[in-house]
């Protein structure tokens, strides 16, 4: 009777979850697979062979390791990867302890201070390509209005300040999810504990050292890892600001693959790509696990 | 004393200082909106000198194949859909996960996690020929389906977090009583978990109306199109009006960040809370 009852509740299980897995299968995994088997057949849509897609073994990969652009490209993802996860997040711890301290407004600036996060990325590209715009955008304006700038800059034209330019939108886009998280981490902290480090007569640099940053070390951790993970997988941003351009400057991997399949219309080598980025994702997935377990031993 | 009011300005400035980075290009879009063709090709001022409502005008009168009423229409069809297929599969889904104990559990929520690191780059490529091999390349219902199963892992996961916050001693209760499984999760869990429910529908409902690369790479035609694309093309062409533009771009942008001011609460607690238990 007893056996009866548990494997009916079970089937019930699986009932719920059901729709969830043939979901995940169907459109997560066997595109994976999809994609693993196509970097290693033949898939130049231009050039269609006689034999279909045959196999070619490493070939795809060996013509990514070859080709200097895709250096290229993991150069400028790195640089890219670096640079905004560093700038979001410390952008956005600083922002979480501001807005932490309750000041007259506080309320009205934690509002606001969502707008980028919610704005769609198109329209942010959008509003920035106006606003980097050489001749009439109000970056220049400003800039050479201030005496900081001599002449007018081609932001999204120059290949010198166009990933910084780049950079600089998706910082913008992306400091307001960490501000958000950590504030909400920071409200989290036992108000007691800094009234006894008060009477015990620690300075406010020691309570942000001993207090304010041991607790919120679990969310952080969490939040600088998705960052990370994401970045990785973003390319909305750079790709609507400047389509990976001028002279490649801002095209980060996700728009290599883009560029291999779409343009050059070789989605073998683009899956090869694709590959390779799940394993580094794969990697920061790894450690990110690592990183949850340890916080919740800690 | 004297510090702590030192402290006290220097915290008002930099609050005001970042609230300004974070708001001037939202600031920029209205007014630039309301500017007519002259004063956006000319030295930018921020407000505009003859305030004039000829970009909504004209953005929602565009008819034929470049039109904003079209797309806004996809666009909300894409979003509601996306929303509905991805609340069913993930409340069942969590729900599943956070009350039964059936082989695989912990392994699925292992994965349900690790799909946030699948770069979209990867399935692009393979998503574009099995849509073309089903026959639902360039059709909505299509990216409908590609939104889903993009939105479901995350959904999942903010929803199991809310589950597992009540207890399963409620849901024993009512089976005692004489209520089966699927009763229990509709009418006791559900309506326990509507702030979850909040936080997910929007996560979900705003991804499927900001998406930009899945929807240019799956949908051809324009009367397909989403306002992502749409707007998006209206750039980069030699007479760019960016009046009109600008004006297209706070339509689609405002309802948008209505709903975070209104639901962020539910929002942060979701994502925290799955992000805390993992």
């Amino acid at each position: 009777m007893k056996r009866l009852k548990i494997s009916r509740e079970t089937k019930s299980g699986y009932l719920f979850i059901l729709p969830l897995v043939i979901i995940l299968a169907v459109f997560l995994a066997y595109p994976i697979l999809k994609a693993a088997l196509m970097s290693v057949q033949y898939w130049k849509m231009t050039k269609p062979s006689p034999d279909g897609h045959y196999f070619v073994g490493v070939e795809n990969y060996v013509n990514v390791f070859q080709d200097e652009f895709f250096w290229n490209s993991a150069r400028v993802t790195v640089l890219y990867m670096v640079v905004t996860v560093a700038f979001r997040f410390i952008l956005g711890f600083g922002t979480a302890l501001t807005l932490n301290t309750k000041f007259r407004g506080c309320g009205l600036a934690r509002a606001l201070i969502i707008i980028p996060w919610a704005v769609p990325e198109v329209v942010a590209c959008l509003v920035w390509i106006l606003m980097y715009d050489k001749d009439y955008g109000i970056i220049n304006s400003m800039l050479t209005g201030m005496g900081v700038l001599s002449g007018n800059v081609g932001w999204l034209l120059d290949k010198n300040v166009a990933l910084p330019a780049a950079m600089a939108v998706n910082i913008w886009k992306g400091f307001p999810f960490v501000a958000i998280m950590l504030l909400a981490g920071l409200q989290g902290i036992d108000q007691e504990m800094y009234e006894a480090a008060t009477v015990d007569g620690a300075t406010r640099l020691q309570k942000l050292r001993y207090i304010t940053w041991p607790s919120l070390k679990p969310v952080s951790m969490v939040v600088f890892l998705l960052l990370i993970i994401w970045t990785l997988k973003d390319y909305a941003i750079a790709y609507l600001l400047a389509k990976g351009g001028p002279a490649r400057a801002t095209e980060i991997l996700t728009i290599f693959v883009q560029q291999t399949a779409f343009k050059y219309f070789d989605f073998g080598k683009a899956s090869a790509v694709g590959m390779l980025m799940l394993l580094a994702s794969c990697i920061f997935t790894g450690l990110y696990f690592r990183a949850l377990n340890k916080g919740e031993k800690a | 004393m004297k510090k702590s009011l030192g402290l006290k300005i220097g915290v008002v400035v930099a609050a005001v200082l970042v609230c300004l980075f974070a708001i001037f290009p939202f600031i920029w879009m209205i007014s630039v909106s309301f500017k007519p063709a002259s004063e956006v090709y000319a030295a930018p001022t921020l407000f505009p000198k003859a305030p004039t409502l000829d970009g909504y005008k004209a953005m929602l009168s565009t008819t034929g194949a470049f039109s904003f009423t079209t797309w806004l229409r996809n666009s909300v069809i894409v979003s509601l859909c996306t929303t509905l297929f991805s609340l069913i599969i993930a409340t069942l889904g969590a729900y599943g996960i956070s009350r039964f104990h059936f082989k695989g559990r912990s392994a699925l929520s292992y994965i349900i996690l690790t799909t946030q690191v699948i770069p979209g780059a990867l399935i692009v490529v393979p998503m574009y020929v099995i849509m073309g091999n089903m026959n639902l390349l360039d059709n909505m219902f299509g990216l409908i389906l590609a939104y889903t199963t993009f939105t479901v892992p995350f959904c999942t996961w903010m929803m199991k977090g809310y589950f597992d916050s009540i207890s399963p001693t409620i849901d024993e209760a009512a089976m005692v009583d004489g209520a089966n499984r699927f009763q229990v999760f509709s009418r006791i869990v559900l309506p326990l978990s509507l702030p979850g429910l909040a936080a997910t529908t929007i996560f979900a409902f705003i991804s499927g109306w900001n998406e930009y690369v899945f929807a240019s790479v799956l949908l051809r035609s324009y009367s397909n199109w989403t306002l992502p694309i749409g707007i998006a093309s209206f750039q980069g062409q030699y007479d760019t009006n960016w009046g009109t533009l600008m004006a297209g771009a706070v339509m689609i942008t405002v309802p948008v960040v209505i709903i975070f001011w209104l639901l962020q609460k539910h929002l942060v607690a979701g994502m925290t809370a799955g992000a805390v238990k993992g």
